[in-house]
């Protein structure tokens, strides 16, 4: 989405098909990064600072290209309908809701974000937004109580093709050793483990009965070997339903671990993989940076890669 | 770790945390959380090594701003 501020002429939206009813929801539902704090001043006690290793291409590579064929808007329906329509398909899609929220008081930190100002989110426990879908499954997970005003939703292009493989591979291979495989079966697993957490409800009591079944068991055996994607893509290349998010980032830290760590080539690549989230969202807020070469301040442009769906 | 204990958040950021409970690193790991378990799986894939929570730091005092 080269130049965002065109679509946004009489020119743009007619040029543009109907990218314009459906693009508001993905622009209102990129908030930026997160960044609070609960405390300020000065802290004593032991604290641990926890990260995320990878977390910005590691989230790259779990995107694809939506299917934007099978795109729906959404009609207003409270959020219990709305997850179970999709269940564990909306993990895998690009969705973006117009929601009236209210979380239990018994959450510290709830996790939708809410504009206070033009530089400044919040996230609070009850308010009126625009999120993300993968926003709304947390939201649900935390106990939630969501209303969908209206949004839309476009599955990954992915989706069908793994539907399809799963239904033809996966119900005979749960025991055998054939490594092809795994990687569906885990992906299988863990779409089996998340519908039944989240049909129960109770997620403390689901997750202890999981925790002791043959299928967790196994899911957990499969997860710590050595993972087989390169098998996966030189014996069923037709098969390989990985996108091209993950290709590139695969790529990216294969020529990084060349490198010795530390060094101008290691980082280079780095950079590159942490680079790819950044550029798709550049310019969606319009903010203005320093210009060394004018001495003044001008708007970030967008460019080539940049896309609210995958910003988001 | 589910917000209602008595352990606390000082800060967070998009890919990050800061608490003073501990070993929640350890603890992510054996969780069923499906959340957790797609991006295990996803740094696998990618690295070989599957990966969820690291400590990067421990400190015993600062200044939050």
């Amino acid at each position: 989405m080269k130049d965002l501020a065109r679509l946004n002429t009489p020119v743009g939206i007619e040029l543009s098909g109907d990218l314009h009813e459906y693009i508001d929801y993905f622009l209102g539902s990129y908030h930026g990064g997160r960044n609070e704090s609960y405390i300020y001043g000065v802290v004593k006690g032991k604290f641990y600072d926890y990260d995320l290793p990878g977390a910005y291409p590691t989230a790259m590579a779990m995107l694809d290209y939506p299917d934007w064929d099978s795109r729906e808007m959404l009609r207003e329906q409270n959020g219990d309908e709305f997850f179970s329509s999709l269940n564990y398909d909306l993990i895998k899609s690009y969705t973006a809701l117009k929601i009236k929220f209210e979380f239990p008081s018994t959450v510290k930190y709830p996790n939708i974000p809410v504009r206070l100002d033009f530089n400044s989110v919040v996230f609070p426990l009850t308010g009126e937004t625009f999120c993300t879908g993968h926003e709304f499954l947390l939201a649900m997970r935390l106990g939630c109580r969501i209303k969908i005003l209206s949004g839309v939703y476009i599955p990954f292009k992915s989706l069908k093709l793994k539907s399809k493989l799963n239904s033809n591979s996966i119900s005979d291979s749960t025991s055998d050793s054939n490594s092809k495989r795994k990687f569906f079966v885990q992906d299988h697993l863990i779409k089996q483990l998340f519908e039944l957490k989240y049909s129960n409800k109770t997620f403390d009591s689901v997750e202890k009965s999981i925790s002791k079944s043959e299928n967790y068991h196994f899911l957990k055996q499969a997860l710590q070997q050595t993972p087989v994607q390169e098998e996966i893509d030189t014996e069923t290349e037709t098969e390989t339903v990985e996108s091209n998010f993950y290709l590139v980032v695969k790529e990216l830290i294969q020529e990084r671990v060349k490198y010795p760590k530390g060094s101008y080539m290691n980082l280079l690549y780095k950079f590159l993989a942490n680079a790819g989230i950044g550029q798709m969202a550049r310019g969606l807020n319009q903010k203005v940076k320093f210009d060394v070469r004018s001495n003044s301040t001008k708007p970030l442009p967008s460019g080539e890669l940049v896309s609210p769906l995958y910003a988001g | 770790m589910n917000g209602q204990e008595n352990y606390k958040i000082i800060s967070c950021t998009t890919d990050g945390f800061i608490s003073d409970e501990p070993n929640i690193d350890s603890k992510l790991i054996d969780s069923t959380n499906v959340f957790s378990l797609l991006y295990y799986n996803m740094r696998l894939k990618l690295t070989g090594v599957g990966a969820l929570l690291e400590t990067k730091y421990v400190e015993s005092e600062g200044v939050i701003s």
